[in-house]
């Protein structure tokens, strides 16, 4: 059996990674697609800890979250194609409407 | 007890009706509520009154709701019905609904006469709960529910600020006088344990009171005659009353002649068992009384403006019933308050149609002659006259009367000196306000000046506004409820005709069981029951008869054809006497200068300086704070949300590494 | 004898592990978003096969249908209709100080984390993830399925509620704005 800590910091090295490119890419879709890699190391951390634990409620949340992580991404493309129509770029350097 | 609660009720009915629902409906509408509630009110009194002189005049109370109960302190919405109460309900829906009659015609010119009768509903509700409260509390609701009415009604054009000041002073100085009323109620709990009259009744009859109660008595009972005074306008909380003219005469009428001034003799008499407890009270009433209804009566004697003579007056027939309950004598008291109800309503009203028919012209001097234009007006208020300067055999003369006489053998002949020398002035100043008013030439003065202002208009006009400066009397609806006062003022005095002219004073007989004088007090007074000379009695009859035709000739003398050119001389000569008079005595301008101006000081320094530089400055600064933060620290907003979510994952880690290294 | 089939599940599972962890840095790092998403789609698999390896069947083929097949799909639909010209093309955009910070920080949060899993008892029960027994009551999917509409029955029905928001979400964000006429 393998132990379930590999499984956790499998998880984290793939959460660090999509830390990395959702704050350090400029490109909005890039960052959106990192999030989507943070939500799955997510998924395998439940995964992970409810063999542990002996239940099936992880692999349930696990259901949920992907339910979610799917309304997410679509709500989010679709600000991005507005965001895209009205400025012409997805470039967050430029895209710096927040300021002040 | 159904016909109870419908009295109750149908004014507060009338009220809601008239202040929730009526305002866009017709004047005539709003004004058919009002009468309607107020008769059935009165209907319904009727049938309480004839129920409670079955049961032989025994009283009997009724709980509407349990209210108050808190530790010891019980205060139910009770009421009781007995003879004192029964008499005090009749007075005020009778001559309620008879000045609610009279208030659509004074008033068809308003175009808010809801909200009018909606307040005048509300205060009769309201002076009912007074007069019929069983315990200090549900009166105490009664008291300020009438005081803010009265503030209501004198301040109906508040548009004026004038009106709305007199509004405002009515309301404040009320209010100091509850400041001793409230002391009263406490005093009285903390040392009887209990606020209900029935209770109170019985445990001061009942038995023997220690000393510690007794002192409490005399402190109770001089608390509770501030709180009268106020009310009553007495010296010296009076001065709200000249100034409550400004409200519609009606409002005069009902509130500051018939009703609620009257409550501080009410509650006096409520609670005659305690006050004989206390002659050292008694004797400042009797004295305050006195000298409030002298003191008025100067004053009434050099006034222009005919509803201040009769508010002077009013004050002054005050000071009579309070003089009365400072002797004693709280039935001719009673008697008294109830006779004046109906004469002084009666003049009030009277008054209100001369000043409508003059167009709203209140200056005496500028009347005149008005016997010929408005008959019956002109009857109706000559009968007021004769029964407040006392001519036999009109009601004033009996109950007047009762009361010099009570004064003289429990006061002395100084305090019947005063009071017959008040007399002797009512007199005089109420025969003057007649001639001034109804006898010799028209002096509509005013209305001349006015003519000469509109000569450049057309001929055809200028004949229209002369037919329209002529007065004219006034509808049946004004005049009939004054008939039936005048009837009133004339007749009511038998019920109290003394024994010794062969009557048998039904008045006093009848609320002789609601007065008590505990064991305790009896022989202190003791006069009251004793036998006296009839011929002294007498004697002191013809007395004031004589004071009263002197004076009132005098008056005839000096203004029956209008105003005689003596006067002037007279006026020159005593300047000063006469400014004094015609200043009230600068009552006002003293309190004005050593009470209102002193609080206004401090107030204006507590503003500018507390409020404007501490309060607001604190306030203010935390403002000023956030800005200054915000400020310093809004350079770090880049809008990357890169740098945002940077920021999230480090505090999150650092929340994190707490959570963990816990 | 070495246990095999404990030797061979640790085997595969650092074997996937080494590849998960490269292909993640592939997407994070590849400049062309295509790129990223194709290599997003085969972490996908690979994760899904973790998934299987421990026993949640049900969860790994959901992941290959809905997370590789759809929402990926609608990246790759989306940067297609963006067009993106090559010189529109950015990389990773580096401030020292931010990187080093967020290096630094998350390592830090690592090694307390490791910190404080290491007294914890290890293989934490198994229970009723034994292989029999699911095979005995139906298997995984069927357990899933009476767990989610029995005690998740309302985050079930929720769920659904939220997928259709945010379709019209989606829908009314991304339209067109409507070009007034000109006559």
């Amino acid at each position: 059996m393998v132990p379930v800590e590999f499984y956790f910091m499998l998880a984290c090295v793939i959460f660090t990674l999509g830390l990395f490119g959702a704050l350090f890419r400029r490109n909005i879709i890039m960052v959106l697609m990192s999030i989507e890699l943070m939500l799955n190391a997510v998924n395998l951390v439940f995964v992970a800890a409810g063999r542990s634990i002996g239940n099936l409620d992880g692999q349930i949340m696990v259901l949920f979250v992907i339910t979610v992580a799917a309304c997410e991404a679509a709500v989010g493309l679709a600000m991005v194609i507005a965001l895209f129509r009205k400025y012409g770029t997805v470039n967050t350097d430029i895209l710096r409407l927040l300021r002040g | 007890m159904t016909a109870l609660w419908i009295m109750l009720l149908a004014p507060l009915v009338g009220a809601a009706l008239n202040g929730l629902l009526l305002r866009k409906s017709p004047k005539i509408v709003s004004h058919l509520v009002a009468v309607g509630a107020m008769t059935v009110s009165f209907a319904a009194a009727v049938s309480v009154f004839l129920n409670m002189l079955k049961n032989g005049g025994e009283p009997q109370t009724y709980l509407a709701f349990e209210w108050l109960d808190a530790g010891g302190f019980h205060a139910p919405f009770k009421y009781i019905v007995d003879r004192l109460s029964g008499l005090m309900m009749l007075v005020v829906t009778g001559i309620g609904t008879l000045i609610h009659i009279y208030a659509g015609g004074y008033m068809h010119e308003e175009s808010t006469t809801y909200r009018f009768f909606t307040y005048l509903n509300l205060f009769v509700f309201m002076m009912l709960q007074l007069v019929m409260g069983d315990n200090l509390m549900v009166m105490f609701v009664g008291w300020e529910g009438v005081g803010l009415c009265s503030y209501l009604l004198i301040g109906y054009w508040f548009h004026d600020d004038n009106n709305a000041a007199a509004g405002m002073k009515a309301f404040l100085v009320n209010r100091i006088g509850d400041i001793g009323f409230l002391f009263g109620i406490f005093l009285t709990y903390r040392h009887f344990g209990t606020v209900s009259f029935s209770e109170l009744r019985e445990m001061i009859g009942a038995g023997a009171l220690d000393a510690v109660k007794l002192g409490a008595i005399g402190w109770i009972t001089l608390c509770l005659f501030v709180g009268a005074t106020g009310k009553s306008a007495q010296l010296p909380l009076y001065v709200w009353l000249p100034d409550a003219m400004a409200g519609p005469t009606p409002v005069s009428a009902l509130i500051h002649a018939a009703t609620m001034v009257t409550a501080g003799i009410y509650m006096m008499t409520r609670l005659n068992f305690m006050f004989y407890l206390a002659p050292m009270t008694m004797q400042i009433i009797a004295i305050v009384g006195a000298m409030t209804a002298l003191f008025a009566a100067t004053i009434a004697l050099v006034q222009s403006d005919i509803k201040k003579v009769l508010a002077y007056s009013t004050v002054s027939q005050l000071g009579y019933m309070v003089l009365a309950c400072g002797v004693g004598a709280f039935e001719a008291g009673v008697f008294h308050l109830f006779t004046h109800a109906c004469f002084k309503a009666l003049m009030f009203l009277g008054a209100g149609s001369v000043i409508v028919a003059m167009h709203h012209e209140q200056d005496m001097f500028k009347m005149g002659g008005l016997r010929k234009y408005m008959p019956v007006t002109h009857a109706v208020f000559l009968v007021g006259v004769l029964a407040i300067i006392g001519m036999p055999p009109f009601a004033g003369f009996f109950s007047k009367d009762e009361i010099l006489w009570k004064a003289y053998i429990g006061g002395g002949p100084v305090i019947w000196g005063l009071g017959a020398v008040a007399a002797g002035c009512t007199s005089f100043y109420m025969v003057r306000l007649l001639c001034l008013t109804f006898y010799g030439e028209h002096r509509g003065g005013g209305h001349g000046d006015h003519h000469d202002a509109h000569a450049v208009h057309a001929k055809k006009e200028h004949h229209d506004h002369s037919s329209h400066h002529e007065p004219h009397e006034t509808g049946p609806d004004m005049w009939g409820p004054l008939v039936i006062l005048a009837i009133m003022s004339a007749g009511v005095g038998f019920l109290g005709v003394p024994h010794v002219l062969g009557g048998h004073n039904i008045f006093e007989e009848y609320l002789k069981p609601v007065i008590m004088i505990p064991e305790a007090a009896k022989e202190h007074w003791e006069f009251l029951e004793a036998s006296y000379s009839h011929s002294l009695e007498i004697g002191l009859m013809v007395a004031s008869v004589v004071i009263m035709i002197m004076a009132s000739g005098t008056a005839i003398v000096l203004y029956g054809r209008g105003p005689a050119a003596v006067l002037g001389k007279w006026k020159a000569s005593l300047p000063r006497v006469y400014d004094t008079l015609s200043n009230k005595y600068y009552v006002d301008e003293f309190y004005f200068a050593n009470i209102v101006q002193p609080v206004r000081d401090t107030a204006e320094f507590l503003w500018s300086f507390v409020d404007v530089k501490i309060v607001d400055g604190a306030v203010n600064g935390v403002g000023e704070m956030c800005k200054f933060i915000a400020g310093s620290v809004s350079f770090k907003m880049t809008g990357s949300v890169h740098r945002h979510a940077m920021v999230l994952v480090v505090g999150l880690v650092c929340l994190l590494s707490v959570l963990v290294i816990n | 004898m070495p246990d095999f089939s404990s030797l061979m599940s640790h085997g595969v599972f650092h074997l996937l592990a080494g590849l998960i962890t490269l292909v993640s840095v592939l997407v994070v790092v590849s400049k062309h978003p295509v790129k990223s998403a194709v290599f997003l789609v085969v972490d996908l698999f690979l994760l899904a096969a973790v998934y299987a390896s421990l026993e949640s069947h049900f969860v790994a083929a959901i992941q290959v249908l809905v997370y590789a097949g759809a929402v990926v799909v609608l990246f790759l639909f989306v940067i297609m209709l963006l067009n993106l010209q090559p010189d529109q093309l950015r990389g990773m955009r580096f401030n020292p100080v931010e990187a080093v910070t967020l290096i630094v920080s998350v390592i830090g949060m690592l090694i307390m984390l490791g910190v404080s899993m290491s007294g914890k008892p290890t293989g934490l029960g198994d229970g009723s993830m034994d292989v029999n027994a699911i095979e005995a009551a139906g298997g995984n999917t069927y357990m899933i399925a009476m767990k989610l509409l029995t005690d998740y029955i309302w985050p079930f029905e929720l769920a659904s509620i939220l997928i259709l928001l945010a379709i019209v979400a989606a829908v009314v964000i991304a339209k067109k704005d409507k070009k007034p006429v000109v006559s």
